[in-house]
């Protein structure tokens, strides 16, 4: 395989795997409405759980040193990463998202990613600290390179419809019309009977497992994640993804991860390398920034908006006439 | 002095630096009623403006560039916050809206850092005689620490006797209590916003300047790294309360420091977030309840 289709295909599998993240963040930001700025910390707890799960215990005395080191064969150790980022998600439900106003929620989950990440890289025992995760063998690990490449490209796709199927599925539904409901009006959702608490738990847990399933997917492919991988900018060029594609749109959020992570951060590579090693980088996230406040003062609804609801009208009743009927009738009216 | 005596004076240098930064996050926040997610690289705007002026490529006189560089950052607060958060808060007054655009220009302001100066670290050298170490038994306060706390203490008599004393303080309380009835009864709320923006970009200024002295060395993610502290000191101290702001911030300030001697210093961010945690869990409106009459109260 040429460097051409490699590069394609590597292209391919990341479209594939931010797609997956981005539809999870869209089912929390875009259709439930929880102002969830922190998701790369979910997509990080996926990907350090599936790392932990498929390396061999830490070597004492070795130069890394993390808990866990389970040596799951796939598809377990993605299993694991999935289950262990649903349980957190689960953590943080039951606390933050219950008890906290919405604005206190995006502050408070704002600051556990970033002391997580402190934590992540000063701790060295944890997760090996600012080296982070490496050697994490993926599936097809016996095959070639490029049939390695090609292999890993079929799962995540398989992976991407699936997951689009299913997320399709439940934006679709009474839970979808649910939660839309939730972010629109809360009170009087509330007030209908609804548990709204509820609604935004399951649709907080189902996004952190997306996220883990996009982290994990992330670490088999790549074989390593370290705390530079999860800086609060990826949660700004997701947040860019689903402002730009389309909120609460699911073919929006696949829009937002081709335009967006896939097509701007590659875009950037192809610049000339101008002024300090970090310029380009960081004018790629100023340009993702003034992009999304570009897109919330003109079109906050995205490139696809979100499809209007479209109700059958009722069966109109039969039309009597009035003349034929005597005064005082007895018959059922049938409207 | 003993060990945890010691390291609890630290703890309170440290929150009372954390206490300016909040208290002002906390004035923004109950007046423009959205959090200010850009404040965090206020702090380290404030920081660059004071090293531009004193190390490179200026180099002027220390006190004059830590002045010039907390009215830099008021001025540039203004900025930020007149013309491009009020125009979008108006435009698109949701609060998911409101969030995501401070959020984005936190990052971009960040990102801009890091552009011009890249993320290395940097030094900023305090003047002589700041280092001075005044030994008590274990206790070691250096004229800095000392100087940092009586800072402190000035912002907060300085803030109170404003906001309960001054009409454009009682104007700031009143709007962070009910906008709509502020409005009614006259007060021109886009002018106390704009005061508040410039009031509280300098609050950031000076806390951002004496985080970075207190460090002693600084990056592009200094801001960062004190807001998700002063996000702690917030949710600690109560929803609205500015004495509760700093309350949160000392708090925060003594378990940061102490739980390095209880769990060790890998662990000590861990147990901020535990204590957090916790308190959701038992009090999700803070530790202070707000009084009605209370010269402090602004919720």
């Amino acid at each position: 395989m040429g460097a051409v289709e490699f590069y394609a295909v590597t292209l391919g599998i990341f479209f594939c795997i931010d797609a997956i993240q981005a539809l999870g963040f869209n089912l929390q930001f875009g259709v439930a409405g929880i102002i969830n700025l922190a998701y790369i910390l979910l997509v990080a707890v996926g990907a350090y759980a599936t790392a932990v799960a498929t390396v061999p215990p830490a070597p004492k005395g070795g130069f890394e040193t993390y808990i866990g080191g389970l040596q799951l064969g796939f598809p377990w150790n993605l299993l694991f990463g999935v289950a262990v980022t649903a349980v957190f998600g689960c953590l943080l439900g039951v606390t933050a998202l219950r008890r906290l106003r919405h604005d206190y929620l995006a502050l408070a989950l704002v600051a556990l990613a970033q002391g997580g990440q402190i934590f992540a890289s000063s701790d060295i025992h944890f997760l090996d600290g600012v080296t982070g995760m490496t050697n994490v063998t993926g599936p097809f690990a016996s095959l070639s390179e490029s049939n390695f490449d090609l292999a890993f490209l079929a799962l995540s796709f398989g992976v991407l419809v699936v997951v689009y199927f299913i997320m399709g599925r439940l934006t679709g539904s009474p839970f979808g019309r649910a939660l839309r409901a939730v972010r629109d009006d809360e009170i009087g959702v509330s007030a209908l009977g609804k548990n709204t608490w509820k609604l935004r738990f399951a649709a907080f847990v189902i996004g952190a497992a997306l996220a883990g399933l996009g982290g994990g997917l992330t670490v088999l492919y790549t074989g390593g994640w370290n705390p530079y991988a999860w800086l609060p900018t990826e949660s700004a060029i997701l947040l860019a993804a689903i402002v730009v594609g389309g909120r609460g749109r699911n073919a929006g959020a696949v829009l937002g991860a081709l335009v967006i992570m896939v097509g701007a951060t590659q875009a950037s590579t192809y610049l000339p390398q101008i002024g300090t090693a970090q310029l380009l980088p960081a004018l790629q996230t100023m340009i993702v920034g003034i992009v999304v406040l570009v897109f919330l003062w003109w079109r906050p609804q995205g490139i696809l908006p979100e499809r209007k609801e479209k109700f059958r009208p009722a069966q109109s009743p039969p039309v009597h006439k009035v003349e034929d009927k005597p005064v005082a009738s007895v018959r059922a009216d049938p409207a | 002095m003993g060990l945890w005596l010691a390291t609890a004076v630290y703890g309170l240098v440290f929150g009372a630096i954390l206490a300016i930064a909040a208290l002002g996050f906390n004035l923004q926040f109950g007046v423009t009623n959205y959090a200010n997610f850009a404040y965090g690289p206020m702090l380290t705007v404030a920081a660059f403006m004071a090293y531009v002026l004193n190390v490179a490529p200026l180099h002027l006189e220390f006190w004059l560039s830590e002045v010039l560089a907390v009215i830099a950052t008021a001025i540039f607060s203004l900025l930020i916050g007149n013309y491009l958060f009020t125009p979008f808060f108006r435009r698109r007054p949701q609060l998911l809206f409101g969030l995501t655009v401070t959020f984005s220009t936190a990052i971009i302001l960040d990102s801009v850092l890091v552009g011009i100066w890249g993320s290395y670290v940097r030094e900023m050298k305090a003047p002589s005689g700041a280092l001075d170490v005044h030994v008590l038994g274990a206790l070691r306060l250096t004229n800095l620490d000392i100087s940092s706390g009586i800072l402190a203490i000035l912002v907060f008599a300085v803030t109170a006797l404003f906001l309960g004393r001054t009409k454009m303080g009682k104007s700031m309380r009143a709007m962070s209590d009910n906008e709509a009835l502020a409005k009614v009864c006259g007060l021109r709320t886009a002018r106390i916003t704009s005061i508040t923006w410039l009031i509280t970009g300098a609050m950031a200024g000076v806390a951002g300047l004496a985080d970075q002295l207190y460090l002693h060395s600084f990056d592009p993610t200094m801001g960062d790294q004190l807001f998700y502290l002063l996000v702690a000191a917030v949710i600690f101290g109560g929803i609205g309360s500015p004495v509760g702001a700093i309350v949160g911030a000392l708090v925060i300030g003594l378990v940061s420091q102490l739980s390095v001697l209880v769990v060790g210093e890998a662990y000590s961010t861990v147990s901020i977030f535990v204590v957090l945690v916790l308190l959701i869990l038992a009090r999700p409106n803070g530790i202070i309840r707000p009084r009605t009459r209370s010269v402090f109260t602004t919720a």
